[in-house]
């Protein structure tokens, strides 16, 4: 059968990196076909070059075994579409707008758009789709898994027969990723050729047909589903190169006695809507101890770390560092008393994109005695942190005066990283610290957060993902609707049960109808 | 004076800015803050009556403004667009420019220095419009004014439906609100931005006409900062030309009033002061107030919290089973 489309001896060179070295790759329709590899292994630039957002050096795409070369434009002519890892959409539009975005129908009248076909058009795709969406509603009122619904009926929208989705799952909640492989298995079923990038290899042997996996720019091995080939083992070793692989797992210490964080009684809202957030919160992280935050996004997880980290207010409560009040200081003072934060939005408030990695390195410490004397930066000083870092958290791509954001996504996250732990926080706050990298670098990662809590410092490690909570908590508090549902002090493979029940504000009959009587007590 | 006739003074005096703020708004919504909009403007007035003076004929005139002034802006977009010179260092460039030219032209196209006038055959034709005329008060403010008043009361109207109801307003939306989202499904986001522009140009180049050709005369720097009072109304309306369109009747208001009152022996730069005033404060207060409002619905919630409010002890259901632990 021939193929939807054949990529050939793929050749694509960035200064410095040759990001794809003659890599082959193909679709066919009605079949999914996954691409796997390392952070930086260059599976999203060969995707780009299959969407016409870059030019390949040598090498030449064929579409239904036509020879064809593309811009974006022209690549949505040819039914190509991507869902990218960073959605382009625009917030302050509907959802209508952004479907028809650059495909409105017109009236008869050219240049008039034609709202109401397009409306019909897209309650019909949604129907077809079993999505419940309202196309009125303004895109940043969306949730994550949402907003992804919107790219794929963008891309049915102009009649797309090839997708790309690259990392589509990095984003979603556990539900969010069940429905969305619901969506994909029925495109599939329509015939639709898939691709799809993903760290998790569990999702890759789930969905995918066939698999390619990728390693420093080159094609390293190609399996099939229906030759029974396509294991998480044979997938994991490809990618790493290494013959046998396991994930990290910490060591679990009973809590010790000495507080580095404490939280007494915080509360908090939303400046906007008044609505409360954080409702009475009292936790403690001890030294040498990573306590794991776990719960359905959106519970007040983000909420909590803001106030930690001193970006927002709270109504009530104090919070201490090391026994000292840090209630009511600033970003910097927390940090200056040893907070350390790798944060989730690593394009926003994680790393300053158009910086260079040095930048970032230095930022926020540029004016210690490490790094400058006498009000001038001390450049030499600066580099070789930087180069040291470099190599020792294995930025790959990284050198001197690189922009950040021509690093691939894991290889920002490592940038934060090497900033965060350089530092000898006595906190580390780790939100989603892991999201969008390979398994090398997640167990790389992990080393690095089980390392801070050798060397006696405290980690609260937030995180969606129950395997890596289960995996790096010595203790773990659920957070439902504010509040903390329960807690969970001896971590094991059997806890997965009850956090489960605690995410779904779930608590065990007894407690919770000792809780409602007591509750009422004091209410009255 | 009464208020009608205070009124179809503002109507006359609003249209030069109305016409440049709407302009402005295109640049704006692409995030190109139009600073050069005094300069397109002046340079409007000038090229309008040049344009009468050549051609013999307002409206020939009006056209020559608008098409030479968009042509400017062409050259604006494409130091902008093709060379990334940075647009506000572009749009002071021709500011100070259109100053010294339009100066400096006077001597060889008119052969006097400092101020023209036009022959008063030269001048706008008025109209009276049919049924307005005949209306009472409304026809004090409406009537017997020249055709493009009518026109510019008409295009916060229009240019609101090119916005959300056309192919171009929904591109110049997503151009503006995020360029790479745009890029990524096909919109030639550089096209988008020309036109955008151009426009600003086109319709900066009317509002200068219009001045200057009420007026019936060209007078050196006779904008008088009106492209920055335009600039103002762009700001606060945030781009959207209705509300743009209120901004520049606040501002018309403030204009016709100092106009009357000064003749009444009250202050004139007091009065002149009067607009930006008036800007500054609705560009301040809406944040203020809702600061203000935050801030005082914060400490409500704050005291509740304190004093244990039942009801905000009642929002919580699981307090109890961890803080029992602790
Ligand atoms: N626009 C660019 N300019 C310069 N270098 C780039 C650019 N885009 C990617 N690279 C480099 O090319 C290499 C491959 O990047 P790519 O984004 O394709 O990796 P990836 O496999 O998608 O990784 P990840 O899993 O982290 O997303 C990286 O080393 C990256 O630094
Ligand atoms: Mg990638």
């Amino acid at each position: 059968m021939e193929s939807l489309v054949e990529m050939r001896g793929i050749v694509k060179e960035f200064p410095n990196i040759l990001a794809n070295d003659k890599v082959d790759f193909f679709l066919d329709g009605g079949k999914v076909h996954a691409l796997v590899g390392e952070n930086g292994a260059g599976k999203t630039t060969l995707m780009r070059i299959m969407f016409g957002m870059y030019r390949q050096d040598e090498g030449e795409i064929l579409i239904a075994g036509k020879r064809q070369s593309y811009t974006v434009a022209g690549a949505q002519k040819l039914g190509i579409a991507m869902v990218h890892q960073n959605f382009m959409q625009i917030p302050q539009m509907s959802v209508l707008e952004n479907i028809i975005l650059g495909h409105a129908p017109q009236t008869k009248a050219r240049g008039i758009i034609d709202y109401k076909s397009a409306r019909t058009r897209i309650q019909k795709l949604l129907q077809d789709m079993g999505m419940k969406l309202n196309p009125d509603m303004l895109v940043q009122r969306l949730s994550v898994g949402e907003r992804q619904k919107v790219e794929i009926i963008k891309a049915l929208y102009i009649g797309a027969r090839i997708l790309i989705f690259d990392e589509p799952t990095a984003v979603l909640t556990p539900q969010e990723s069940g429905e969305l492989f619901k969506i994909i298995n029925q495109l599939k079923s329509e015939g639709k050729a898939i691709a799809y990038i993903s760290h998790k290899l569990n999702e890759v042997t789930e969905i995918a047909d066939m698999a390619t996996v990728m390693r420093r720019g080159k094609v390293v091995d190609y399996m099939t589903r229906e030759s029974g080939e396509m294991t998480r083992v044979r997938l994991a070793t490809s990618m790493v190169g290494q013959d046998e692989f396991e994930m990290v797992v910490s060591e679990k210490k009973p809590v010790g006695a000495e507080n580095i964080l404490e939280v007494k009684n915080l509360w908090a809202s939303d400046p906007h809507t008044q609505s409360l957030k954080i409702k009475g919160l009292n936790f403690s992280v001890a030294k040498g101890e990573i306590l794991g935050i776990g719960g359905v996004e959106g519970n007040g997880q983000q909420e909590l770390i803001e106030l930690i980290w001193g970006a927002t207010k709270q109504l009530e409560g104090e919070i201490s560092l090391d026994g000292k009040d840090i209630s009511h200081t600033g970003v910097h003072e927390r940090r200056e008393a040893g907070l350390g934060y790798i944060s989730e939005d690593r394009m926003i408030t994680g790393v300053s994109a158009e910086a260079s990695i040095q930048e970032n390195i230095v930022g926020g410490k540029e004016s210690s005695a490490e790094f400058s004397r006498a009000g001038l930066l001390r450049n030499g000083a600066i580099n070789d942190k930087t180069l040291a870092l470099i190599d020792q958290f294995d930025i790959r791509g990284g050198r001197l005066n690189l922009p950040v954001k021509s690093l691939s996504g894991g290889n920002m996250q490592k940038v934060i990283l090497a900033r965060e732990i350089s530092r000898n926080p006595k906190l580390l706050i780790a939100a989603h610290p892991t999201r969008g990298l390979d398994i090398g670098a997640i167990n790389f990662v992990r080393e690095q957060l089980i390392a801070q809590k050798e060397k006696d410092a405290a980690v609260l490690l937030i995180t969606a993902d129950l395997e890596e909570l289960l995996a790096l908590s010595d203790r773990i508090l659920v957070m439902y609707e504010g509040e903390f549902s329960g807690e969970v002090r001896n971590v094991s493979e059997e806890s997965i049960q009850e956090i489960g029940l605690l995410m779904g504000g779930i608590v065990k009959d007894a407690i919770a109808k000792e809780n409602g009587g007591k509750h009422e007590a004091e209410a009255h | 004076m009464n208020i009608t006739q205070l009124l179809g003074l503002t109507v006359r005096l609003l249209v030069p800015t109305l016409l440049v703020a709407l302009g402005g708004i295109f640049s704006f919504r692409i995030k190109v803050f139009p600073l050069g909009l005094e300069g397109y403007m002046l340079a409007g007035c000038f090229l309008a009556v040049t344009g009468t003076y050549l051609f013999g004929s307002p409206y020939l005139g009006m056209a020559f403004a608008a098409i030479l002034v968009m042509l400017l802006a062409l050259i604006f977009a494409f130091f902008v667009i093709e060379l990334s010179v940075n647009p506000v260092i572009c749009a002071f460039a021709i500011n100070t420019i259109v100053a010294g030219m339009t100066r400096f032209l006077m001597i060889p196209v008119f052969g006097s220095s400092g101020r023209i006038y036009l022959d008063s055959a030269l001048a706008l034709p008025r109209f009276q419009v049919p049924i307005i005329k005949s209306i009472p008060i409304v026809a004090d403010i409406f009537n017997n004014h020249s055709a493009l008043v009518y026109v510019a009361l008409l295009l916060p109207f229009v240019i609101q439906f090119v916005y959300y109801k056309t192919n171009y307003g929904l591109s110049l939306r997503a151009t503006g609100a995020y360029e790479e989202a745009a890029v990524a499904v096909g919109i030639s986001t550089r096209k988008v931005r020309y036109i955008a522009l151009m426009t600003t140009g086109c319709l900066a180049g009317l509002g200068g006409a219009q001045l200057s050709l009420t007026a019936n005369l060209f007078n050196v720097g006779m904008t008088d900062g009106r492209g920055f009072t335009a600039l103002a109304a762009i700001v606060l309306s945030a781009g959207e030309p209705i509300r743009a369109f209120l901004g520049c009747i606040l501002f018309g208001l403030c204009d016709a009033l100092v106009l009357n009152l000064s003749s009444e022996g009250i202050p004139i730069q007091f009065l002149s002061m009067l607009p930006y005033i008036l800007a500054i404060l609705f560009a301040v207060m809406p944040p203020v107030i809702r600061k203000l409002s935050e801030r005082t619905a914060f400490s409500k919630l704050q005291l509740r919290i304190r004093q244990n409010d039942p009801e905000i002890l009642a929002s919580r259901a699981f307090h109890h089973s961890v803080n029992s632990e602790e």
